[in-house]
């Protein structure tokens, strides 16, 4: 068991596990279409792909940094030790 | 605890300012426009319980209309789901889509309509979801949870026709997809004004893009069928609208 973080370490740490998730997933969408046999992705890499992606990302990342935070604060009031 | 000089804290500042940036691009583009088009402010409302909005509309409908439709309520939405085997059921996937979807489309303005269906007849209707080109029953249910407007293209019968034969062979071929990131980039022009100009593929559209697909001879508010968003539909000059059930009530054009 450690000591709580301060949010002052929760948010650069919740942060920078979004923007890594946010960034996976914006790419995932952007590349993913709607098939009969399921959803395939279609990677390809142009100006309008990445701006596409841009635009997911900008729509994912405060919700995931949220989640995360959230998450994050959650275990570190529950699991961490108080010293 | 806060201080400037330490590297945490400037971590700290610098994290939170890059979140805050990143908000104020998402509302920047995507910032909600709650106005309604002035064609269905206009409309002559009637107060009618739910089973005669479905035996009216169900009467009036005619192979070939559009329907668009956006849901009544959260919960509404959530229960009208049920009745299919998908993942979205999940309650968690359900409140992302619906919040993250609702957030796009209101960006839109003008009646944020969410979805786009052709009217193939028999009480059937076809649209393009994440499953490929789909059929879905016009059904009490249906009429219960959404708001929608029909809208008739103004167009000869044999245009209207050819537009279900399209459709039903897309519906056996499946061979439309679905493309979240075509969708993104309507909305983005939609609710920017701006226009990329980037091509788009004929199999890779939306709901409302293929919808605008059946008639394609049409240029619903001037664009390519593919760019066309659900409100693009609503052309003045290429379509009438037939029935409107809002929040103010139902309409039809009796």
């Amino acid at each position: 068991m450690g000591n709580r973080l301060h949010i002052i370490q929760i948010v650069p740490f919740a942060s920078k596990i979004s923007l890594m998730v946010s960034i996976i997933l914006s790419l995932i969408i952007t590349s993913a279409q709607g098939t009969y046999s399921g959803i395939i992705f279609n990677f390809e890499i142009n100006l309008i792909y990445l701006f596409a992606s841009f635009l997911a990302f900008i729509i994912s990342y405060p919700v995931i940094f949220l989640f995360t935070y959230l998450i994050i604060s959650l275990v570190n009031y529950f699991l961490l030790n108080k010293n | 605890m806060f201080n400037l000089f330490e590297r945490s804290s400037r971590k700290f500042l610098f994290w939170g300012l890059f979140f805050f940036l990143i908000v104020f691009l998402t509302f920047l583009f995507f910032h909600p426009k709650f106005y309604t088009e002035e064609r269905i402010e206009n409309l002559n409302y009637r107060l009618l319980d739910n089973e005669e909005i479905y035996r009216i509309s169900l009467n009036e409908l005619k192979s070939g209309d559009i329907i668009l439709d956006k849901p009544i309520s959260y919960g509404d939405r959530y229960i009208y789901q049920q009745q299919f085997d998908e993942t979205i059921n999940n309650r968690f996937i359900f409140f992302l889509y619906y919040n993250i979807f609702e957030f796009l489309i209101d960006s839109m303005g003008e009646g944020n309509y969410w979805h786009s269906f052709v009217y193939v007849g028999d009480g059937r209707m076809n649209s393009l979801s994440l499953k490929g080109v789909d059929e879905e029953n016009f059904t009490i249910y249906f009429t219960n949870s959404y708001y929608f407007i029909v809208l008739r293209p103004i167009v000869s019968e044999e245009v209207r026709n050819e537009a279900i034969e399209k459709t039903n062979i897309d519906l056996k071929n499946k061979n439309i997809k679905y493309s979240f990131r075509n969708g993104l980039l309507i909305v983005f022009s939609r609710a920017t004004g701006i226009n990329l100009n980037y091509k788009i593929k004929d199999d890779e559209l939306v709901c409302s893009s293929y919808a605008a697909s059946l008639y394609h001879s049409l240029k619903f508010n001037g664009k390519d069928y593919k760019y066309a968003t659900p409100i693009d539909l609503f052309d003045e000059d290429l379509t009438k609208i037939v029935m409107a059930k809002t929040r103010r009530g139902f309409y039809y054009g009796k």
